[in-house]
């Protein structure tokens, strides 16, 4: 650690540079003049460097926990400051802290959830009375069992639900926002969107009850889906038996538009994954491993000529998303990994 | 050369075989610990031995109590991080709790953050975190603070100054 001094004044114009391109959503003309800088002289870079190292290590604490930890830990006053930096701590965890709504990390809800897969993770589970649930990427549900009623309840994702016939004859109801989904002997998936509900059977027939119109309650049978809010339900349509391919760890495209494509396989992906404009409305066909987001995003970049840009916030710390686009010379604004 | 200006080791071992008990003794008070006193009377020697420039040294045990507080307020400054992280930690529900390598990460980056961010009031380390850690705007953090956004810049400005530059020499 016996680095030479950067003079001060270049330690102040990097600080400045710093404060202008988190200022406001930087010009990629101010990019230009911010690489121009760094270039112009070897202790602008190593000032540069210096901060890149410190944000480095800031960028370790980068998850929910860790933030929270950093602020609470960090911004003690004396023993009645850090009480009241532990109560901020709780209710950053509890709020979801306003810096998180933009990650993708889970809802405090889901984590108290008897049943939860993380980003990417798939689980199979067999209830007691032998019921399969296969939980897709980002679920969380409650399992409650009484002496009237089996009861599932989804707080978010997506399952695949195999009901068993209950010894003791008891229904076997999925609770979602949105409303209830009782299986009548069958194999079914539920997915929970923000402010609807999805289902689709597979076998057997499910009769679904919207939250607050029980009167509109409608038996779905095999081979139909259909979407329900808590007042209404949309009229049943074909389920394709594709739409369980990620219990096998696929994802079957037929025809889809690259950015629906994208929509779903980041639901797989800690990145999001998004889609230039120009490109949204191509075509993509065919199965795809979710267990290798990358490769997955390589072989689509191959065959649709698009590359692949790993967008960063600031300086390469902070992954923003990743996106796919038409292929080009230099982009200004966007610094490439 | 004056009489009293040596190599900075051969000082230190006369100083350490005349003043160590004495330091011990000094620290071990302070902290209401013979053990910890005597650790920390360890460390003050390292870091006299670290520092390679002579020293020229008219009192020693004034010489030697200058260094040892730096020590101790280190030490203070440490004990009361790890305590707030371990207050920290308590609060994080079960579900969402570090593994041990993921709390031993948290624990060395926040001492070394901790370092950094050394004597700067809580309300700049406060804009700091947000702005570098969460990412959030100059305005998102204004309206978060209540204060002004010239105020998050000046804040800024100076964090970043001790934190990235903290040795910055005029020109």
């Amino acid at each position: 650690m016996t680095e030479a001094p950067v003079p001060r004044h270049v330690a102040q114009r990097a600080t400045e540079w710093l404060l202008d391109l988190q200022g406001e959503p930087a010009a990629s003309r101010l990019r230009d003049e911010w690489q121009r800088w760094r270039a112009a002289h070897p202790d602008h870079e190593r000032a540069w460097q210096r901060i890149e190292a410190v944000n480095g290590q800031l960028h370790r604490l980068a998850t929910p926990v860790g933030t929270a930890m950093a602020h609470a830990a960090l911004t003690r006053t004396g023993s009645r400051g850090r009480r009241q930096a532990v109560t901020a701590l709780a209710v950053l965890l509890f709020a979801g802290g306003a810096a998180w709504t933009v990650g993708r990390q889970t809802r405090w809800g889901e984590e108290i959830a008897a049943q939860r897969t993380g980003l990417g993770e798939r689980r199979t589970t067999t209830l007691d009375d032998g019921t399969v649930l296969v939980l897709n990427t980002g679920t969380a549900v409650d399992v409650k069992f009484s002496a009237t009623e089996r009861r599932v309840r989804l707080l978010s994702g997506e399952l695949l639900i195999t009901t068993a016939k209950d010894a003791l004859g008891r229904p076997f109801l999925i609770e979602t926002a949105q409303g209830e989904a009782q299986a009548l002997g069958t194999r079914y998936t539920v997915r929970q969107f923000d402010g609807a509900s999805d289902i689709a059977v597979f076998e057997g027939a499910v009769r679904i009850t919207p939250r607050r119109a029980a009167w509109r309650t409608q038996v779905l049978q095999a081979g139909q889906k259909t979407r329900f809010a808590a007042d209404t339900i949309d009229a049943p349509q074909w389920a394709d038996a594709d739409s369980t391919a990620w219990t096998e760890g696929f994802i079957v495209a037929k025809g889809m538009r690259l950015a629906d494509f994208l929509a779903e396989l980041g639901r797989y992906s800690a990145r999001p994954l998004s889609s230039d404009p120009a490109v949204a409305d191509l075509r993509v066909s065919g199965s795809y491993p979710l267990a290798d987001i990358d490769k997955v995003l390589d072989t689509l970049s191959a065959v649709l000529s698009l590359e692949v840009q790993v967008v960063t916030r600031f300086w390469g710390l902070q992954t923003v998303r990743v996106s796919l686009a038409p292929r080009k010379k230099i982009s200004p604004g966007v610094v490439r990994s | 050369m004056a009489a009293s200006e040596f190599p900075a080791h051969p000082q230190i071992e006369s100083l350490y075989s005349d003043h160590h008990g004495w330091l011990r003794g000094w620290l071990g008070k302070k902290l209401g610990d013979m053990h910890q006193g005597a650790d920390l009377a360890h460390d003050t020697f390292v870091r006299l031995l670290a520092k390679q420039e002579a020293v020229a040294i008219q009192e020693p045990r004034a010489f030697l109590t200058t260094v040892a507080q730096r020590v101790l307020a280190n030490h203070w400054r440490r004990q009361q991080l790890e305590r707030a992280y371990l207050e920290a930690l308590a609060q994080v529900p079960q579900a969402m709790a570090p593994s041990e390598e993921e709390r031993a990460i948290l624990l060395q980056t926040l001492t070394e953050i901790d370092r950094l961010l050394n004597g700067l009031p809580p309300p700049v380390r406060r804009v700091f975190l947000l702005t570098q850690l969460d990412g959030l705007g100059h305005a998102e953090v204004a309206a978060l603070m209540s204060i002004s956004i010239t105020t998050v810049k000046r804040y800024l400005v100076k964090a970043a100054m001790q934190c990235y530059f903290a040795d910055a020499q005029p020109a």
